[in-house]
């Protein structure tokens, strides 16, 4: 039976699942390959670029992520939610990325041009540097713990889904990550 | 288990992590707040979970407004024309005809015969080396086979 989603423009029209998807991907649609990139792709960037903190390699991964989701449309069986089987591949991706080309530190992002920011904002501004460079700086594991728990809103069994790590072990990480976090950004916590 | 936990049991870190992030159903939830009340540890542990949750909640990222769809299964109709597979089988493939060509070049060219030295005869052996070893001694190896040391010409 064809389950269905709702429809993320708020239309009544059932959209299909991603499992529906996936089915007609394995038959050869292509449209049904450009519906799920649509529909994931968002996700699929930011987990990326959290947690290599360059857009362009984001990007690079959230394609090859999809590539892949394609070359295994024929062998895929929806025991896991889809966004599970999409953040695991990225991970890999970023984690092998990572690995293979130990990049310099992270680079704060300087807005360019426009209005000079009121002091607010430029506070805010500062703050969200301090947060995207401990995060950055994090142990390997740590950071892809708090990136899946904090920003992707995944749960404890989640994670250990996604990473395969043991339940202990995600909850271990995450407390060991935001302790590290609560010590590197007290300025920043104690004043928020 | 969180679940058998009473008012008065203090939280675990990964427990209190839930409760700062949500994750605690209805009744768990109340019974950890009803704790955090009259636990002062716990309070303080909860307050910077917290803290820290909520500030990291301001790293919001907005991805570039660039849609892969159309990119993507450009790439992918590309993979179906030419898989991997197909690409591997065509570098095996030129490797064993490269192969094949060379040795069947190999197999075609004439073989000249292989220069070998006949059966020596002794007369020729001696005439070869200029030695009448039955006679006497060739000058240059009188020296040698007299036992005697060469004259030291350097000396003279």
């Amino acid at each position: 039976m064809a389950r269905t989603t709702p429809d993320a423009s708020g239309s009544d029209t059932p959209q299909p699942s991603d499992a529906d998807l996936m089915a007609q991907l394995a038959r050869g649609r292509m449209e049904a390959l450009e519906t799920l990139v649509r529909r994931h792709q968002d996700r699929v960037r930011a987990t990326a670029y959290r947690l290599t903190g360059h857009w362009d390699v984001a990007d690079d991964i959230a394609q090859d992520t999809f590539l892949r989701l394609h070359r295994s449309a024929a062998s895929y069986e929806p025991t896991a939610a889809l966004s599970t089987w999409l953040y695991r591949i990225c991970v890999n991706l970023c984690l092998d990325r990572q690995r293979r080309q130990a990049r310099a530190p992270v680079a704060l992002v300087v807005d360019p041009g426009g209005e000079p920011p009121a002091e607010e904002e430029l506070i805010r501004s500062e703050r969200i540097a301090a947060i995207r460079e401990q995060v950055m700086k994090l142990p390997e594991r740590q950071r892809v713990a708090i990136v899946l728990h904090r920003f992707e809103g995944l749960s404890h069994a989640e994670i250990s889904q996604v990473t395969g790590w043991s339940a202990s072990s995600v909850e271990s990480l995450l407390v060991r990550a935001y302790e590290n976090l609560r010590s590197r950004l007290k300025t920043w916590v104690v004043s928020a | 288990m969180f679940g058998s936990l009473t008012v008065s049991d203090c939280r675990s870190d990964a427990d209190l992590l839930k409760l700062a992030s949500g994750r605690l159903d209805p009744r768990e939830e109340l019974l950890a707040r009803e704790h955090l009340k009259s636990c002062e540890t716990c309070a303080r542990r909860y307050e910077d979970l917290h803290d820290t949750w909520e500030v990291l909640g301001e790293w919001a990222v907005s991805p570039p407004t660039r849609d892969l769809a159309l990119v993507v299964a450009a790439a992918a109709r590309r993979e179906m024309r030419f898989p991997e597979w197909r690409v591997w089988l065509r570098v095996a493939a030129s490797v064993a005809l490269a192969a094949g060509i060379g040795t069947a070049a190999g197999l075609l060219t004439p073989v000249r015969p292989a220069r070998t030295a006949g059966p020596v005869s002794g007369d020729a052996l001696l005439r070869t080396i200029g030695v009448d070893a039955l006679v006497e001694p060739a000058p240059i190896l009188s020296d040698v086979f007299s036992g005697q040391e060469p004259a030291a010409e350097e000396e003279q």
